[in-house]
């Protein structure tokens, strides 16, 4: 009895950590003037006068386009890179393939900040400096790592018998990749996509850097930058409010998708 | 359609030989059986068939063309695998008609419509065309397998151990459903396992390999009457025949190491002092008096297996002698008794090859002791 109830009071405590801050940031992106200090479960007076400001003092639904362009564009292409990588990795043996999974692991082992200003450098000498395809190349060394290390383990899991019988069926590797690997690859495919999705989305340092018109902002950057009438002011309910719409959309995707994000965080732990 | 001709094919991985100069030819729509231990080569053999794997060294003739160094898809093979690895996210009409599509690909969907659904009419898979495997059984999913091999019409058809994923009862109507499709399409087929059983029933020819070479190939019963090595001897039968370690005594007979009896030998000549093997098989064993019989022993275990009894009969060596005997017969453990045989049922081996074909009258007198043949 006494088990059940501190495992109800820990659930309870578990929840309200989580919930918590995105329930305030709901609450608070409600009110305006004095009524955001006056702290509370719901507002008095209720208004959306917040998020309308979100949108009429920046061009703010330019940034969430900006976003989804970008992380959108990430996932595509890290998708398209790290299966073709996958199958490479997993099915064909040459020499150093240890050591080349070993650098790839590696490199997502570096702080971001370590590879600012080197990443500076080649944007600008690509002369994508302050555009969204800039932007996207630099999320790409945050998203290849795991994306292509997801895959190696989720096409190592399919049988070599799979393989095999679309050989004597005929089939060339591409045949196989895009005929065989990818239908039997897509719940991996979904969770590992939306894993990068949420990187390129919610990536902050890089957009900061490598941005400089609020017209290539992306959504975090934007909202950072959301300032008040003057330098001593922080407009709180517009900046939870633009949280909040940023946000939803995200926990949507995630609920919408867990079985297959669960399913791809566990699949490289347990060798099928 | 096509016979295959194997010649001095060697597999090496590293270090390990896996095939260490197999030589094996086998007729125009033949039911060819390869069985072994598991480790023996069969499956790596089945590989090279089917081009999954470059041979070391060797040819391999499917139809009288030399298909060593080609592809798969060139071969005209096709392969039932042991995992029966359908396409998970295709029903089981596109996991037949893949590999017709890709082949001939510009070849019409009626015409591939129509082999699959005679494929599938054949296998009686009609109602389950638009299912996919996950919602098959067992026994269905290993005949969505055998229709992907077979809706191609390939010149030769391998089978990886296509029974072992079944229970006993789905295995022997497979067995059945097996000889009726090859007394029915008449391709050569290659079928890889390690049950004798499957090997006895089915096989036309049947290939016994023992690490990396063929040991005996022919007919099955030709294999369990005359079996060219005692590993082939303990391989078929249950119990596997009785190999005993005997000294040709100045009599011509031969007596069992610890001196357990007296076997005549049949009509080869043998110098007094030679070292032999002789089997005798569990079934071709009757009880006796023991001072009447060719073997005397004390009766150690009994075993009653309803339409037979076994007895295990301790004649001084190392293995107690097992007799296979009619349900009827009756004595406990403890006792001692006899054991005789026809003169045809024994078989003599010297260094590890078979001496006398005492069991084909005529045969006996001319052959060779030194070779076996």
């Amino acid at each position: 009895m006494i088990a059940r109830i501190a495992f109800a009071l820990a659930v309870v405590l578990i929840v309200a950590v989580s919930i918590g801050p995105l329930g305030y940031a709901v609450v608070t992106s409600l009110e305006t003037g004095s009524a955001l200090f006056t702290p509370g479960l719901w507002p008095d007076a209720p208004t959306v006068a917040n998020y309308a400001a979100v949108f009429a003092e920046q061009p703010f639904a330019r940034n969430i386009l900006n976003s989804i362009l970008v992380a959108g564009g990430v996932v595509v292409l890290s998708l398209a890179l790290a299966v073709t990588a996958a199958y490479a990795l997993a099915r064909v043996e040459f020499r150093g393939r240890g050591l080349l999974l070993g650098t790839v692991l590696s490199v997502s082992m570096f702080p971001q900040v370590a590879v600012l200003s080197g990443m500076f450098l080649l944007i600008r000498s690509l002369g994508l400096y302050n555009s969204l395809p800039g932007l996207g190349l630099s999320y790409l060394m945050l998203t290849l790592p795991f994306t292509v290390w997801m895959l190696t383990t989720f096409v190592r899991q399919i049988p070599k018998d799979l393989e095999e019988a679309a050989i004597m069926d005929g089939a060339g590797p591409l045949t196989i990749i895009g005929r065989v690997f990818l239908p039997v690859l897509w719940p991996a495919l979904v969770s590992t996509g939306l894993l990068a999705f949420i990187v390129a989305w919610n990536e902050f340092l890089f957009a900061l850097t490598f941005t400089l018109t609020a017209e290539t902002r992306t959504v975090p950057v934007a909202i950072a930058l959301i300032s008040g009438a003057s330098a001593h002011e922080l407009p709180w309910g517009r900046i939870m409010a633009a949280s909040v719409i940023v946000t939803v959309p995200m926990v949507v995707l995630v609920l919408v998708f867990q079985r297959w994000i669960v399913s791809g965080l566990t699949a490289g732990a347990v060798k099928g | 359609m096509a016979g295959v001709e194997i010649d001095g094919l060697v597999k090496r991985f590293g270090a390990v030989t896996a095939l260490d100069g197999v030589t094996l030819s086998l007729p125009d729509g033949a039911y060819a059986v390869i069985v072994g231990r598991s480790g023996c080569g069969k499956s790596t053999l089945l590989r090279l068939l089917a081009g999954l794997e470059d041979a070391t060294a060797g040819t391999i003739h499917i139809g009288g063309t030399d298909v060593t160094g080609l592809p798969p898809k060139r071969r005209d093979v096709a392969m039932v695998f042991q995992s029966y690895a359908l396409y998970p996210h295709m029903t089981v009409f596109e996991n037949m008609a893949f590999g017709l599509r890709l082949r001939d690909g510009r070849r019409d969907k009626a015409t591939i419509t129509a082999r699959v659904r005679e494929a599938a009419c054949m296998l009686h898979l009609e109602d389950l065309l638009d299912r996919r495997p996950a919602a098959l059984s067992g026994g269905q999913r290993q005949r969505v397998a055998i229709g992907r091999a077979v809706v191609r019409d390939p010149a030769v058809l391998l089978l990886d151990e296509p029974l072992s994923n079944l229970d006993a009862g789905l295995r022997l109507s497979v067995r059945r459903e097996l000889a009726a499709l090859h007394r029915r399409l008449g391709t050569t087929m290659v079928h890889v396992t390690h049950d004798q059983t499957e090997a006895m029933t089915l096989a036309d020819v049947m290939v016994l390999m023992e690490a990396g070479r063929v040991v005996q190939a022919g007919p099955p019963l030709d294999l369990y009457t005359r079996p060219a090595t005692p590993f082939v001897a303990r391989f078929l039968g249950t119990p596997p025949m009785n190999l005993l370690p005997a000294v040709v005594a100045e009599d011509g007979t031969a007596v069992p190491l610890g001196g357990g009896g007296r076997i005549p030998l049949p009509a080869v000549t043998l110098a007094p002092g030679s070292a032999v093997e002789v089997g005798v098989r569990p079934e071709a064993m009757t009880a006796c008096p023991p001072e009447a019989g060719h073997l005397a022993g004390t009766v150690q275990l009994v075993e009653h297996l309803g339409e037979s009894v076994l007895w295990h009969v301790d004649v001084g060596l190392a293995e107690p002698v097992v007799a296979r005997l009619g349900p009827d017969a009756t004595i406990r453990a403890g006792d001692r008794t006899g054991l005789a045989w026809a003169a045809d049922a024994t078989h003599v081996f010297q260094d590890g090859s078979r001496l006398a074909d005492a069991d084909l009258p005529g045969r006996s007198a001319q052959v060779c002791p030194s070779c076996g043949h």
